[in-house]
Order: structure tokens, then sequence, then C-alpha cells
């Protein structure tokens, strides 16, 4: 369906291209800023401040947090690759590099997060750093720019 | 396109999983001892505080791996293992030998960039301990949200400017 979107953007469109960007800054900014938030206790009007270290956390509510944050990072990040640089072949491979380290690393992701294993706790912490930030996808937009620009 | 972004994501992601996975092996095997990295930011984070006026001592805790920023009597902050930088130096790291360059240029590059961040994160304690003693309604602001930015800013720029300067003079498209 991504891909189906990606395809179709007209890429001379200003008023798209621009809508794109803004959508994109915007679901980057609301995943930064709500990364201490409960979204769903917040959405269903109860308390909406989670502190995962405080051991009462709702651990479904935990999973589909951190799942709707990276969806949130990705698609935004999915969004501004797009308009930046035309290129729908480069948008598809970055949305299916992000499919790819969700069904790969996600599991454990969690897994690590409800361990009581210290050393995979900490990985947790270290996991989380690097799933639950638009790191990859910015990396991978930084290097397809320069390696079109160079060629 | 597809094969070669997969092989530089894989790439990225395994370096700095492997990376981790050491350093985590490297403090647990430490145990309630603080590690050195840690310990180097809070002595120099002590030395600014005290070179621009604030008397800062240092409490190491007994309990856990952690070191105290003492002002009159006071705790302000504390620094511990997640606090060193290290984490965004993986990062860093991970991402300039995941891409293609030379390798005199990367241990270059590499070198003067771990500084830097080393040097912000100095900065980045210093400055949180300014806030907790002057506007502490502030800090969680400025720890959570305004400094996270910053540092990862620091580490984009650079990438942008490794991909830019030294990893594209030998570009071609084995590259990605």
């Amino acid at each position: 369906m991504v891909g189906q979107i990606l395809t179709k953007m007209p890429y001379n469109n200003y008023c798209a291209k621009s809508l794109f960007v803004l959508i994109g800054i915007v679901g980057l900014a609301t995943a930064f800023l709500f990364q201490n938030f409960d979204v769903l206790c917040l959405c269903f009007n109860q308390s909406g401040f989670y502190d995962f270290n405080s051991n009462n956390h709702n651990e479904v509510n935990f999973a589909l947090n951190k799942l709707l944050r990276y969806l949130l990072n990705s698609l935004s990040s999915v969004a501004i690759i797009h308009a930046v640089f035309k290129d729908s072949k480069f948008s598809k491979a970055v949305t299916f590099i992000q499919s790819l380290v969700l069904i790969t690393f996600f599991p454990f992701f969690l897994y690590f997060a409800f361990s009581d294993v210290l050393l995979l706790k900490q990985l947790y912490q270290k996991l989380n750093i690097i799933l639950l930030n638009p790191i990859l996808p910015f990396i991978l937009g930084v290097s397809y720019y320069f390696k079109s620009r160079k060629l | 396109m597809q094969n070669k972004l997969i092989v530089f994501a894989s790439k990225f992601v395994g370096i700095y999983l492997l990376l981790n996975l050491l350093y985590l092996l490297w403090i647990s095997f430490l145990g309630n001892q603080i590690d050195g990295i840690s310990e180097l930011v809070a002595m120099v984070s002590q030395r600014i505080l005290i070179s621009i006026g604030y008397d800062v001592s240092l409490l190491y805790s007994d309990l856990q791996p952690r070191i105290l920023f003492y002002l009159n009597n006071v705790n302000y902050i504390t620094v511990s293992e997640g606090c060193n930088g290290v984490s965004v130096m993986i990062t860093f790291f991970a991402s300039i030998l995941s891409f293609k360059g030379a390798i005199k240029s990367k241990v270059l590059f590499l070198s003067i960039g771990l500084f830097g961040v080393f040097l912000l994160n100095v900065l980045r304690v210093s400055t949180l301990f300014y806030v907790a003693l002057n506007h502490h309604e502030w800090f969680s602001f400025f720890h959570e949200y305004a400094f996270t930015a910053l540092i990862y800013t620091l580490v984009f720029l650079l990438f942008i400017f490794w991909v830019n300067t030294y990893g594209g003079s030998n570009f071609n498209e084995d590259a990605v």
C-alpha cells in the first residue's frame, strides 16, 4: 500500500511535496515529544505519563506504544525521503528495510524489554536508540543523496 | 539498489549491536565499579564547573556505579553509565565504519569525531549541572529532549561531512 502511494505521488507538484515534508516533520516531532507518554492511555482519557522503570506499566500498552512510535518515525522518514529525493525506488527500498528491521528486531526488542536478565535489559536500552529513533532512514538518506550527486 | 542498501543497513546495525554488546559485557564485568569513560566525563565536567566558579565535589557511590555532583553538601546531578556518551559514539563509529572510505581518513575522522562527541557530552553534563542548580524546572526538558537532539544532530552533521568529503572521494556504484 505504501509502495502504491509512493509510485503515484506527483513529483512536480510543489504543494504535494511540501505537504509530504510537513507531514514528515510533524510526525517525527510528535514521536519525539510524546516518547514518555502512553499515547493509548491519553486517547482514552486516562493518566498519560508512564515510566518504564517504575514497573507500573502495562506490558501490552508498552509494546503498542513502541510499535506506534516505530511506525510513526518510519512513515514520517519515508515521507520526507520521498519528497526530497524524488525517487520512488529509493523510497520503496527504505520502506522495505524499515519493514525488515521491524520483523527481525522488534520481537527481540520486546523480549529484551521484558526480560529480568540485566544484560538483556541493558541491550534493550541500546536497541531502543536505533529502533525508536529515525537514525537508519537518516543515514540511508544522506548516503543516497551524496551518492546520486557524485555520480 | 535495494540489495546495496540492505548490505549497508546490515553493516551499520551489525556493528552497532556488536559494539554495544561488547560495551555492556565490559560494564557487567566492572560490577559496582564506575567505568573509566564515565569517570573521565565526570572529572572533566567538574574541572569546567570549578573554572566557572562552582566549587563542585565528586562523590563515588558505594551501592551503584555512579558519581554524584555535590555543591554545598547538596547533590544536584548524578553521572552513570548512560551519561558517558558511549552510545552516541558507537552510533557515530558504526555509521562511518559501514560507509566506504580510505582507512587512514576513517581513523583520522573517527578520532576527531569521537573527541568532538566527548567534548559536547562534557559540556552537556556541565550545563545540566547549571540547569539543575539554577533552573530545576527545565532540567527534565534539557536532559531528555534538548541535549539528546543536539548531540545526535552533531553525529548526523559529522556523518554528512564524512560522506560528502571523504566518503565521496572514491565513490562508485559499490559505495552503498
